[in-house]
């Protein structure tokens, strides 16, 4: 009885540890400087008549609220960011924060 | 019991750990493809933001250009013009910038008050500020707080003008040899120059058999008793084959322009030698290479080549002294340099470089233009031709260097300039037995390509008009007298000739008397020109010439009229001058008849697009004129005042157009204003679509009467 005390005690502990390496790598992930999101990053353009520009470059995304992108010269309302896009979204602060399904995505000065 | 379940567990967590493991070392390895990925674009983000491009804006007449030249090529995925309101506009460009590029900014620029912004395909923005224009903001200090371009900006630019043009910058100017457009964007350098580092060697590799035989019958070249080099037959047939090349696209003060450097060998070719008489004459194996340089385009500069070249020759049982290893140095002008092949063959020397003068002193205006052709296809020349190096001439130096200008002179139906820099032909010993073969490695070690505008643009004046007198001149006093010869005397006064300006005459009809029987009779049909009258110093300046007619039995022509049709053609003025109107007057002794010779009125052709373009020199205000638009598209045309200064037309890029066009595609009838002043201009003529990158444009020069 004891050892099955024992060895389920040390797979505990052991399962814990692994838990623990693998929250922290999901983590560390998600707060990669400068990359915001494994596979896209939105880099700050400018900033003018209470609009942020913003450029995409990564995978595709889809968006958990639409922004206005730059398609065929007009700017049309999508709902999907795709690589090199140029989007603009009002702002007061001058930063654009883009809720996606992959996590939020912010561009600022 | 226990054992067995302290086994199963044991195996169990075993199970577990292994799975857990497995799990974590997974999401281990996800987490580093995706921290390398992201790493390796924030990398090129990262080096696209340290190296920013240099940024300069230029204006051609009311058009405002952003000249990036970058530093690391990057892609041009957005041009954001932003205005202090808060508009943006967005031009999407997806251009690849690899080289400098010329950005339209504002055609028609009224005063506008912006900001132009690049995005990179990494999302690196780049954002013009006049204040570090590198350019500009050294010449008006007052611009060093500026963040948008305005009319402030603007007006600096065109005042900076002269300046930058001497220092560096935007030029678009004539190019009197093809007619074509030129950018010419000087180094930024404080000394004007830029330099390029080619680093590279050529090794061409000939193996030149004895005595020739043919096909190589025909022999590459011969020098002749009076010490000309003849080129008397193609190159290729006399064995003009082997070829290396080499091609670097050069940035030269954030201009690209293509280099290519061919080095022409002659394998198997031989020189037939005609020095010092005819009859001694001697066959020579001869090897042969040429550097030529091409630029696509470029404007006139000053252009010097760095490098050496060596030919090491071996020829079986003969000993070639003292060296077997010549070295010539690359573009050697103003040496009568067949002078100097004869003398240094005649002392016996083994091997002669033949260093032959630049392309520009090449006499015939259509020497290279063949070259040029037939060796970008099949190699050689095709033609008898004659050249003389007699007149190697420097066209401009700049003092203490060895800067030569290279441009040439002649009238070519290619766009490309193709620079002869420097040429060797090693004349080798005569080769005993037709089994031997000598064999010459020609290299060129290529260290540096200096390149200098010169100070200021040229433009010759083109050729000038036709000017026909088509209708008959009544001509019936005083009465000719009557005797089997007579002689005319023709005095021709031409009042607006500038300088050296040279006249040739002709009578085209020749002359005709009707000798009062009701027949005319010709008395003189000439079949060439009569005259080429001496170079003209004065203005106006006068000259005359005799025509001698003779004829037999010529009765009286008293009270009979003289019919003649005189054609004066092709005036070429040396410096910029109005065009010459040639006023001929008849004088027979006691009475002279005045007749302005009217230039014919042909309409001005400019044939954009295609692979002519027919320049008349002449517009008439108040006519109509023909502009033919082979291009597909719609063309602006933008009639532009030229400044003569020193002698030259200038075109300054500050000058704001006097005339705007759009040509439709096709033929364009219109009407030059009679407002216009009477000068010369510059006819450019460029696409319309603002999207075009880069700028591909077409300029003449016209002469508004």
């Amino acid at each position: 009885m004891e050892e099955f005390v024992a060895a389920s005690l040390a797979l505990l502990a052991t399962l814990a540890g692994f838990g623990l390496v693998l929250a922290s790598v999901i983590n560390a992930e998600g707060a990669l400087s400068g990359v915001e999101y494994q596979c896209g990053r939105l880099a700050y353009v400018a900033y003018s008549g209470g609009y942020v520009y913003a450029y995409y470059q990564g995978c595709p995304a889809a968006l958990k609220s639409g922004v206005e992108a730059y398609v065929n010269g007009s700017w049309t309302l999508v709902d999907r960011l795709v690589d090199g896009a140029l989007v603009r979204a009002p702002s007061s602060d001058g930063r654009l924060v883009l809720e996606t399904s992959r996590g939020a995505l912010v561009a600022s000065p | 019991m226990r054992a067995v379940s302290t086994v199963v567990g044991l195996y169990l967590a075993l199970i577990a750990m292994v799975v857990v493991g497995l799990a974590v070392a997974g999401k281990l390895w996800e987490f580093s493809n995706a921290f390398d990925y992201a790493a390796s674009r924030a990398g090129d983000a990262l080096g696209e933001a340290s190296s920013p491009p240099l940024m300069t804006l230029a204006l051609s007449g009311d058009t405002l250009y952003l000249n990036v030249t970058p530093l690391r090529p990057f892609t041009l995925k957005y041009l954001l013009l932003e205005y202090p309101n808060g508009t943006v506009d967005v031009r999407e460009l997806d251009l690849p910038v690899l080289n400098s590029t010329l950005l339209t900014l504002v055609r028609g620029y009224s005063g506008e008050v912006f900001r132009p912004i690049l995005v990179t395909g990494n999302g690196v923005t780049y954002a013009y500020t006049p204040g570090r224009d590198p350019l500009l903001a050294p010449l008006d200090p007052a611009l060093a707080g500026k963040a948008f371009i305005d009319q402030d900006v603007v007006d600096s630019l065109r005042v900076a003008g002269p300046l930058v043009w001497g220092a560096a910058g935007l030029r678009e100017v004539y190019d009197p040899l093809s007619n074509s457009p030129l950018l010419v964007l000087s180094g930024s350098s404080p000394l004007n120059y830029t330099r390029v580092k080619l680093g590279t060697e050529l090794t061409l590799e000939l193996a030149i058999g004895g005595q020739p035989s043919w096909p190589y019958a025909c022999p590459a070249v011969y020098i002749d008793y009076s010490g000309w080099v003849v080129i008397p037959c193609s190159l290729q047939e006399a064995g003009f084959f082997d070829k290396v090349f080499y091609y670097k696209r050069l940035d030269l003060g954030g201009y690209p322009v293509d280099l290519y450097i061919e080095v022409y060998g002659l394998s198997k070719g031989y020189v037939y030698y005609w020095y010092p008489s005819l009859e001694s004459g001697t066959t020579i194996p001869l090897a042969s290479f040429y550097v030529a340089l091409r630029f696509k385009p470029v404007g006139p500069y000053a252009l010097l080549l760095n490098g050496s070249v060596s030919a090491s020759v071996r020829v079986p049982r003969m000993v070639v002294s003292p060296d077997s290893v010549v070295n010539a140095l690359l573009y050697v002008p103003g040496t009568n340099v067949c002078d100097a092949v004869l003398n240094d063959y005649l002392g016996l020397s083994a091997l002669v470089p033949l260093v032959l003068a630049p392309y520009s002193t090449f006499t015939s205006n259509a020497s290279l233009n063949a070259y040029v052709v037939k060796t970008g296809v099949t190699g050689g020349f095709n033609s008898t031709r004659l050249y003389s190096f007699t007149n190697a001439t420097v066209i401009s130096s700049l003092p203490g260097s060895y800067f030569y200008t290279a441009n040439a002179s002649g009238v070519f139906s290619t766009s490309d300039y193709l620079v002869v820099l420097a040429g060797g032909t090693y004349m080798l010993p005569p080769i005993v037995g037709l089994d031997l073969v000598a064999s010459v490695a020609v290299t060129l070690v290529l260290d540096t390509l200096t390149v200098t505008p010169l100070n200021y643009v040229t433009a010759t004046v083109p050729e000038s008009f036709n000017a026909t007198l088509e209708r008959l001149v009544d001509y019936s006093l005083p009465p000719l007298l009557q005797k089997s010869w007579y002689t005319l005397g023709y005095k021709v006064v031409s009042d607006y000739l500038a300088p050296r300006a040279l006249v040739n005459v002709s009578v085209a009809g020749g002359v005709q008397v009707e000798l009062g029987y009701g027949a005319s009779t010709v008395l003189y049909a000439p079949t060439r020109d009569l005259i080429l009258l001496d170079t003209l110093a004065r203005t106006p300046v006068e000259s005359s010439w005799n025509l001698t007619c003779t004829g037999s039995s010529v009765p009286s022509t008293v009270g009979s009229p003289l019919y003649f049709n005189l054609t004066a053609y092709a005036v070429r003025l040396g410096l910029p001058a109005p065009p010459a109107p040639i006023v001929l007057s008849l004088y027979n002794g006691s009475a002279t008849l005045r007749m302005l010779v009217s230039p014919a009125r042909p309409p001005v052709a400019l044939s954009y697009g295609g692979y002519e373009q027919t320049l008349y020199a002449y517009a008439y205000r108040g006519y109509n004129v023909t502009l033919v638009n082979t291009y597909n598209a719609s063309l602006q045309a933008l009639l532009v005042r030229l400044r003569p200064l020193n002698g030259v037309l200038v075109y300054d890029m500050g000058s704001s157009p006097v005339l705007s066009l759009v040509l439709s595609p096709g033929l364009n009838s219109l009407e030059l204003p009679a407002w216009l002043e009477k000068g010369f201009y510059a006819l450019v003529v460029k696409p319309v679509d603002e999207a075009t990158p880069g700028v591909v444009s077409g300029l003449s020069v016209l002469y508004v009467i």
